[in-house]
């Protein structure tokens, strides 16, 4: 719910957004109407303060000054009596740019990672021959090198799924010995795969506006928001106002997409500064808006002659538009998700951080996890089909009991996994589907429609890496009080589902006779800063931190006197790896391809879940379905009434607190471009229309 | 300097004459009958190029009206399509019921009003198609020498050749009407939504009496919700003339012939949109090969015995 | 254009452009917060509110027509016994919409109510008309039936 405040409507003024779709060029003019005394308009150049919008030590302007680098970027607001003015005078508005696109850097952020040698791999493996007579036929090592580089170049510019090469054979020769050694380099066998997501550019009917009046010496703004501090903050470095007399309020919300985390901080900033400038109410109505950016990630897998991944090598690059904002934290959570479970003895990872013309999409309810581990699970599907398994057999064969320990992830029990796998291939009934759907793609037009079913499973993760949050002070205070009630002080938005999960935990750990004990402090968001309600770090790390704490408080209580409160990070700082498990997952999804419509539709999905308390299981099968449903939507498919979710639990031997977010979407998309790519026979790439299938059948049926 | 906008003055005439002193008197002014596509044009509100007289239909009660006979059924062009389903559904021919519920649920069928869905002008909605399958006429009002005259029309003659409504100035439909014709096989498809992805939809509605391997009396609309709607003899006559089952070729044929006399009438049909109608014509056949091959062996059983 | 009308059980006398969409006037004119979406009739389903008891999508509503007329918004219904007949259906069958549509489905599952249409196809067919799929349709459905029987046993009760 939200604040219950009265906002003063008298001689409130209203404004909208003016954005120019000419991105990437330099603002030579901005041609604004003549308007009258009423009307007030804003730019840049007037802010108060700096233009700047600051998140974790990221940083990116509020509003574009010299040139335009996103399209939703605020450039102009026009202030007017009412919204009506307000939109008829932002019509007349001109924007002037240059014609030339302004030249970015060619990059950009990379990282890498991994172990093993993977070179070893790339040239191959040497057999020595011992032979008594010397070769005829030398072929020098530069000669050898360049051929191999070539084969390797041919491959990898295919970048498909399939590069079935033969074995080349390449002799050297080694040394010349009475007994002639002579060396044979085989190549491994490569499977390479190129997993692509197109950007999310969709935008919601949902709007939402920001409030700003002055009430004595104070500035009070109201906007819906996932993190009260960062418009705080934000709108006391725009306007320069004293931050201590900048009091949020937050108005109801619903985040799909994480779409009130900064783009209501710079709305609310850019409304505080219009109020003080023009010293009236001040409201400014705009779309909620949030966008994922191109994704690609190409990957090698190199297999010994038993047709085992033994070496991977794989180049991920995430387009993260027009500011690079939290570039280390997105490539950490990028390359937990790329890492595959199954054992390799070398493997190379390069995570490149891509700049582009379009909005900032750094969180988009995943900072990269769900979409790496997406390439990654697919890539196991590819595998399986070039090696003539299917892809749950695969797993099952190439999983170990236990996965390695990288600097990423803990070495998980991968017998979880395998179990999850097990269940839902039966319920699914995964391989007969699997063949049947290949026999069924060979004649379309006699049965009117193809399908697809696709797997997949994993591990995942919440909230912010260790290395974050060692850097970020993300914090909240529990007290005792002499009553005996607990107060939670955070600037956690304490309402909802989470909050009703604190207390549970909080009355089980300290054994209070009831929830209502536990209490909620949050009026000053600038005494405890909790950071963002992003990345389920609130259902997740927190309640895993709450749940620590709590047990910290009961043994001090029994030593020392009330009140008692101890400060706590909302996250593991110390924690060994970059992230910890938080659920396990496995999941197919049956498509079917209509050859009247060639609109995908998805027809049924089996979902099983390994996690350790759950509060409420009813309440967890809803939220799942409804994630499953909205990253379908995201992905392109139609959903019909004919469409079934079937959810399960399997309760882990453990008392970890589950988010089962990150997993989700990473598994839906994942199954999804292997059910579809059955069902079309060709790769696809995410989200996709009628028209892309249309577009990929054409171009088979050229070939 | 901007202007404020202007409050439209809105007109809300009780019954048909009042109604022509006030287009006499406004003859430029809006008619608005559900509003549902004029709300859903872009920049619809604020606009300041918004006519500032609206004519609101909604008021006259002689467009309201409805009534039937064992041959036709008679509807006021402000009869909105939840009360043609609700009113018709015992007597109207099922494609109509269908084609009205592809527009959705009472909310938005609630609201589209009979004559508002046929006189849009860069929309054409499913109805028209299906309501041309039975040879459906319209009543037209229009203004000539200062007074009100009233026309039927087959519904076929208000839109042109390339489909665009083809009505004189300032006219009116006031009723529409319905030629209950029973035929046993009536089929309406859609593919795609015709609100949302209008470029790639497209919709056919199809009903005759097969018989054996006969198709008689064979209508069928195909309507692209961009650009038109195509139902004509020589479309019919496809159908009429063929002999079913057909077999892969023959039905490859039709497909290649429907197709080419789409292209003939809107140029611009999408690839999607193409390949959508082919997708459902095959269906149809297919149906009709079914028809024409339980027909065969229900007379061979019935032989036999 | 002075226009008056009942929301939400106040009698309010308004002045509007008469053209104004229902779903802008009560976001920006009444500062309703049920209504969130604007999408110019696109028919995207969340702007749903009741007009004379019918569901009807604001959006798509100008202001000449609301006058004389009662609208209730979701924040009106909520107060409403109706309205917890709903809310106990959601709790009873464990599901419920998604905080985006929450206002409009609930809006939406009463016009089925108050019309006694509570079969499979009609909540289907209804359901459509909402953009929003974070229920599935069989889901939508046990909440219509549940809601329906809550709302039949306390008219009982009340007899």
């Amino acid at each position: 719910m939200a604040d219950k405040t009265n906002v003063p409507r008298l001689n409130m003024r209203y404004g909208l957004i003016y954005t120019s779709s000419e991105v990437g060029r330099k603002i030579k003019e901005i041609k604004i109407p003549e308007l009258n005394q009423k009307y007030f308009i804003l730019r840049a150049e007037s802010l108060q303060g700096e233009n700047l919008l600051e998140f974790a030590g990221s940083q990116m302007p509020v509003m574009a000054k010299d040139a335009v680098m996103y399209e939703e970027e605020p450039i102009v607001a026009v202030i007017a009596p009412d919204y009506e003015s307000a939109a008829i005078a932002r019509r007349e508005i001109a924007i002037e740019t240059g014609e030339e696109e302004i030249s970015e850097e060619a990059s950009l952020y990379q990282e890498d990672y991994g172990w093993g040698n993977i070179e070893d791999f790339r040239l191959g493996w040497k057999e020595t021959i011992k032979r008594e007579k010397p070769a005829e036929s030398v072929i020098k090592e530069e000669e050898k090198e360049e051929k191999a580089a070539e084969a390797d170049e041919e491959k990898s510019g295919e970048g498909e799924e399939k590069e079935d090469t033969e074995k080349e054979e390449v002799a050297a020769e080694e040394e010349k010995t009475e007994e002639e050694e002579e060396v044979i380099i085989h190549e491994y066998k490569k499977v390479s795969t190129t997993f692509s997501l197109d950007p999310i550019k969709y935008t919601s009917f949902t709007f939402f506006s920001a409030t700003c009046w002055s009430e004595g010496s104070s500035l009070h703004v109201m906007v819906p928001t996932q993190y009260p501090k960062l418009v705080a903050d934000t709108v006391a470095r725009v306007t320069g106002f004293d931050r201590r007399k900048i009091i949020i309020h937050t108005s109801q919300y619903s985040e799909t997409s994480d779409e009130y985390l900064f783009y209501p901080a710079i709305i609310a900033s850019i409304t505080a500064s219009a109020s003080l400038s023009m010293k009236c109410p001040v409201e400014i109505k705009t779309r909620a808006i949030n966008r994922r950016g191109a994704i690609k990630t190409k990957r090698i897998t190199y297999l010994n002659n038993d047709l085992r991944p033994i070496a991977e090598e794989v180049v991920h690059t995430l387009d993260i538009g027009a500011y690079q904002m939290l570039e280390r934290e997105v490539e950490r959570h990028a390359m937990t998700g790329i890492i595959p479970s199954y054992p390799l003895q070398a493997f190379k990872a390069s995570i490149k951080i891509e700049k582009s013309f379009n909005f900032p999409s750094f969180i988009y309810s995943s900072m990269g996890y769900s979409e790496a581990l997406a390439a990654t699970e697919y890539h196991s599907s590819v595998l399986a089909k070039e090696i003539g398994m299917s892809p749950y057999e695969f797993r099952l064969w190439a999983l170990k009991d236990k996965r390695k320990f990288t600097d990423y992830l803990p070495a998980t029990q991968m017998g979880d996994i395998k179990r999850l796998l097990t269940d839902i291939a039966m319920k699914s009934s995964f391989s007969r589907k699997w063949s049947s759907n290949d026999l069924g793609r060979s004649n379309p037009s006699l049965l009117g429609y193809t399908k697809g079913i696709g797997i997949a499973a994993g591990t995942g993760i919440a909230g912010f890496s260790t290395s974050f949050v060692t850097e970020h002070e993300y914090q909240a205070k529990l007290t005792y009080t002499q009553r005996g009630a607990i107060v939670v002080d955070t600037s956690a938005y304490s309402r909802g589902t989470a909050v009703n999960f604190w207390k549970k935990i909080l009355k089980e750990e300290l054994e209070l006779p009831s929830e209502d004990s536990v209490l909620f402090s949050n009026n000053d968001h600038s005494t405890i800063d909790s950071g963002p309600k992003i990345l389920s770090r609130f259902i997740c790390s927190f309640s895993k931190q709450l749940q620590t704490n709590a047990r910290k408080l009961k043994s001090l209580k029994e030593t020392e006197k009330l009140p008692i409160a101890i400060t706590f990070d909302v996250e593991n700082r110390f924690f060994p790896c970059e992230f910890d498990e938080s659920a396990y997952a496995a999941m197919a999804i049956e498509v079917m391809l209509p050859e009247t419509s060639f609109s995908p539709k998805v027809k049924e999905v089996w979902a099983e879940y390994s996690v350790g308390l759950i509060a409420d299981s009813a309440i967890l099968t809803s939220s799942i379905k409804q994630l499953i449903l909205r990253t379908l939507i995201e992905c392109g498919m139609e959903i019909d009434s004919s469409l079934r979710i079937n959810i399960s639990f399997v309760r882990r031997d453990a008392e970890g607190i589950a988010s089962v977010v990150s997993v989700t979407k990473a598994i839906v998309i994942s199954s999804l471009s292997s059910a579809l790519e059955q069902a079309i026979g060709k790769r696809v790439t995410l989200p996709i229309s009628a028209e892309d299938i249309l577009h990929l059948r054409r171009k088979g049926d050229e070939n | 300097m901007l202007e404020g906008l202007r409050s439209p003055n809105i007109h809300t005439p009780s019954n048909l004459s009042e109604y022509s002193s006030i287009i006499q008197h406004y003859p430029t002014s809006s008619l608005w009958a559900g509003g549902t596509y004029i709300m859903s044009r872009r920049d619809f509100y604020p606009s300041s190029t918004t006519n500032d007289e609206i004519i609101y239909l909604g008021t006259i009660e002689e467009l309201h009206r409805f009534q039937r006979n064992d041959r036709i059924a008679e509807f006021g062009a402000m009869v909105n399509l939840y009360e043609v389903v609700s009113t018709g559904r015992t007597i109207l021919p099922k494609i109509l019921i269908k084609t009205i519920q592809s527009f959705g649920g009472n909310i938005v069928t609630g609201r589209i009003t009979l004559g508002g869905s046929l006189c849009t002008t860069d929309f054409r909605s499913s109805l028209p198609g299906t309501l041309s399958l039975f040879d459906a006429s319209c009543e037209v009002r229009y203004m000539k020498k200062k007074r009100m005259h009233s026309k039927w029309f087959p519904l076929m003659t208000i839109y042109d050749k390339g489909g665009k409504l083809n009505l004189p100035e300032r006219a009116l439909v006031s009723r529409i009407r319905i030629n209950l014709y029973e035929r046993s096989y009536q089929k309406f498809f859609q593919e795609g939504s015709f609100f949302q992805d209008q470029e790639n939809s497209v919709s056919i509605a199809i009903s005759g009496n097969p018989d054996q391997d006969n198709f008689n009396d064979a209508r069928i609309a195909i309507t692209y919700p961009n650009l038109g709607f195509i139902a004509s003899h020589d479309l019919d006559n496809i159908f009429s003339s063929a002999r079913f089952p057909l077999d892969q070729s023959e039905s490859q044929s039709i497909e290649d012939a429907i197709i080419e006399m789409g292209m003939a009438t809107f140029p611009s049909i999408s690839p999607l949109q193409k390949i959508r109608t082919r997708g459902i014509i095959k269906e149809i056949i297919n149906d009709l090969n079914i028809n024409a091959l339980t027909a065969a062996s229900l007379d061979e059983a019935n032989t036999s015995l | 254009m002075k226009i008056d009308c009942v929301i939400d059980g106040k009698a309010l006398s308004l002045s509007l452009n008469s053209n104004k969409p229902l779903s802008l006037i009560l976001a920006e004119d009444i500062q309703n917060a049920s209504i969130s979406s604007h999408c110019n009739g696109q028919m995207c389903g969340l702007c749903v509110v009741l007009m004379d008891g019918k569901a009807v999508l604001s959006c798509l509503i100008p202001a000449f027509e609301i006058r004389g007329k009662t609208i209730i918004t979701f924040e009106g219904y909520a107060k409403t016994k109706n309205a917890k007949d709903i809310e106990k259906a959601y709790d009873l069958t464990h599901l419920r919409p998604c905080q985006s549509c929450y206002n409009a489905r609930t809006l939406l599952i009463e016009s089925l109510l108050s019309s006694n249409l509570t079969s499979r196809e009609d909540v289907i067919r209804e359901m459509e008309s909402l953009k929003c799929h974070c229920l599935e349709a069989g889901d939508v459905i046990r909440i219509v039936q549940a809601a329906s029987e809550i709302r039949r046993k306390r008219h009982a009760r009340r007899s």
